[in-house]
């Protein structure tokens, strides 16, 4: 048995995550724990608004609305609860009472997989995707990632991106290893190649080799032109009801400013499909 | 169903090497792909000692290997037809060795290694620079097998706190599904009494959902200097260890404690790193 984390934010709960970790976990029979990550740091409200007049910081006002907050985060677990009993598995909650990010990697070491949502911020600004916290989250985790958007979906297709990397064969056996009850679904493996080139896949013997002894349903799509443009299109028709495996490499802060990553393109985009993204050395 | 890598070098073929991969099959069907390295001979000298530090030590030209390594191929293929094993065997190299062999490492999930056995000519000192460089350079997990073992019945996780140490358990699991209803025995090494497992709530919840059979273990012993033969009285187990990346500079000054496992010859090591 596995252990799958969700990881939400309390005061701004999540529905899809709980919805995709709940399918998850019983198609599975994973031990599903949910990660509420109560950071201290972060409120519903903002410092200005607790200002009143001459007197400056309302203690009262300051209380209410903390309260109003413990509130949100409780009645978040509680539906997590109920959604679990409900649905008849093993859970535990967690409720990490220190800054989000650090928790939740560390948390990550000690997990198979965090389920989280795209949009999660972990503050109270509206923030473009992928969120800074995303992004951090997929530099540091210490598992897989399962991204998933607002929106649930049933999975019935798994797309793999494929590029001769050793990251994203990474990506696919720890796919394989994780949740080999979505090996029995129509696999598709997507390379995109440059448009002079030829439309072989790279080391295309050995990958076939590896892929017949995890999957059964197993398709080969070879696209050409400029990787993500193509890619983003692609994944835009008619795959709702795909997910995504591609893997990354734990590029620094630096050469993401050149060129960013293929998760973050998807996310970017706007791409509504779950991604699960395996990070590589 | 699994690809399994079983990689020879040139003349020496490995029994034991062999014989685990004939213990796994029994216990789920993998695919068995035999990789035979180029002779040492045949390759130039850069493909060996390109890292100013590997082995210079280059073995003359002998007509008769070729025909031992043909003997070899000959030898895996009849031991799997024997053993109901599906097998290929990959065998069209260019002289490059490790390139070859990274490469195919990326599409399997286990590599598996004859301890004593691989790369022999290439020095006498145990694990030699090239099984050294090999472990550093593969992107699977590797298991290392002496020549005489006992199949594991029961598995030791060496856990350090560190991210690699959990990184290697996990990786044991998606691989051995099979082996997790083994014995399992979780041991952290301190010599300092007082000090108890780092984070063992986590490492307790996830430990326990994949193993049934689980035991916790401190050791109030020194782990540079006494683990090596608390682990070597274990016989019939297997050692999971995360702990073999390690830049040149820093194995030279402390020396990782899996290197004297593996030179001691007892123990299938499960190495992996990330």
């Amino acid at each position: 048995m596995k252990k799958i984390i969700a990881a939400f934010d309390g005061l701004q709960y999540a529905t899809s995550t709980r919805d995709y970790a709940l399918d998850l976990a019983q198609k599975t029979k994973t031990h599903l724990v949910g990660v509420f990550m109560d950071d201290p740091t972060y409120t519903s409200y903002k410092i200005y608004e607790l200002l009143e007049g001459e007197e400056g910081v309302s203690a009262s006002k300051l209380k209410a609305l903390e309260l109003k907050d413990k509130n949100a985060r409780l009645a978040a677990a509680a539906d997590f609860e109920k959604a679990c009993q409900h649905a008849k598995l093993t859970f535990s909650i967690h409720h990490d009472h220190s800054i989000a990010l650090q928790e939740l990697t560390h948390e990550s070491i000690y997990a198979d997989l965090i389920i989280i949502d795209a949009k999660e911020t972990l503050t109270h600004y509206r923030e473009k995707k992928p969120t800074r916290f995303i992004r951090d989250l997929l530099g540091d985790a210490q598992c897989p990632v399962l991204v998933v958007p607002q929106k649930y979906k049933p999975i019935n297709k798994i797309i793999m991106l494929y590029d001769g990397e050793p990251s994203s064969v990474y990506a696919i056996k720890m796919f394989s290893y994780l949740i080999p009850e979505f090996g029995l679904l129509d696999i598709e493996v997507v390379t995109v190649k440059n448009t002079d080139d030829s439309k072989n896949i790279p080391n295309n013997k050995l990958l076939k080799e590896f892929m017949k002894r995890h999957f059964s349903k197993v398709t080969y799509t070879v696209l050409k032109g400029y990787a993500e443009a193509e890619i983003i299109k692609y994944m835009k028709e008619g795959q709702e009801n795909s997910l995504i495996v591609l893997g990354s490499n734990r590029r620094s802060t630096v050469s993401r400013w050149f060129r960013e990553s293929m998760a973050d393109g998807l996310m970017k985009n706007d791409v509504k499909i779950p991604l699960f993204i395996a990070h590589h050395k | 169903m699994k690809k399994i890598l079983l990689a020879f070098d040139g003349t020496n073929y490995s029994e034991g090497a062999f014989e685990f991969a004939r213990r796994l099959n029994e216990l789920q069907p993998i695919l068995l792909t035999g990789v035979f390295l180029p002779l040492a001979q045949l390759s130039n000298l850069w493909s060996y000692a390109a890292d100013g530090v590997g082995a210079v030590f280059i073995p003359e030209v002998e007509d008769t290997d070729i025909q031992i390594v043909k003997e070899n191929i000959a030898r895996f293929e009849k031991h799997c037809q024997q053993n109901g094993i599906e097998y290929r065997v990959h065998k069209d190299f260019n002289d490059m060795a490790m390139p070859e062999l990274k490469k195919e490492s990326i599409y399997a999930d286990l590599l598996i290694l004859g301890s004593e056995k691989f790369f022999e000519a290439m020095g006498t000192i145990s694990p030699n620079d090239y099984l050294q460089d090999l472990l550093h350079e593969v992107k699977c997990a590797v298991l290392l097998v002496p020549e005489k073992f006992n199949f594991p019945e029961s598995i030791i996780m060496a856990y350090d706190g560190s991210d690699d140490s959990v990184f290697a358990i996990k990786q044991f699991t998606y691989i051995f599904p099979e082996l997790c209803d083994k014995e399992v025995l979780l041991v952290y090494a301190h010599e300092d009494p007082e000090v108890d497992f780092p984070e063992k709530i986590q490492i307790e919840d996830l430990a326990a959902r994949h193993f049934s059979n689980l035991t916790l273990c401190k050791l109030d012993i020194d782990p540079k200097t006494f683990f090596k033969s608390w682990v070597l009285e274990k016989k019939s187990s297997m050692l999971v260890s995360g702990s073999y990346r390690r830049s040149g500079l820093s194995q030279f000054f402390k020396r990782s404690f899996v290197r004297d496992i593996i030179a001691q010859h007892e123990l299938p090591i499960f190495i992996t790193h990330h």
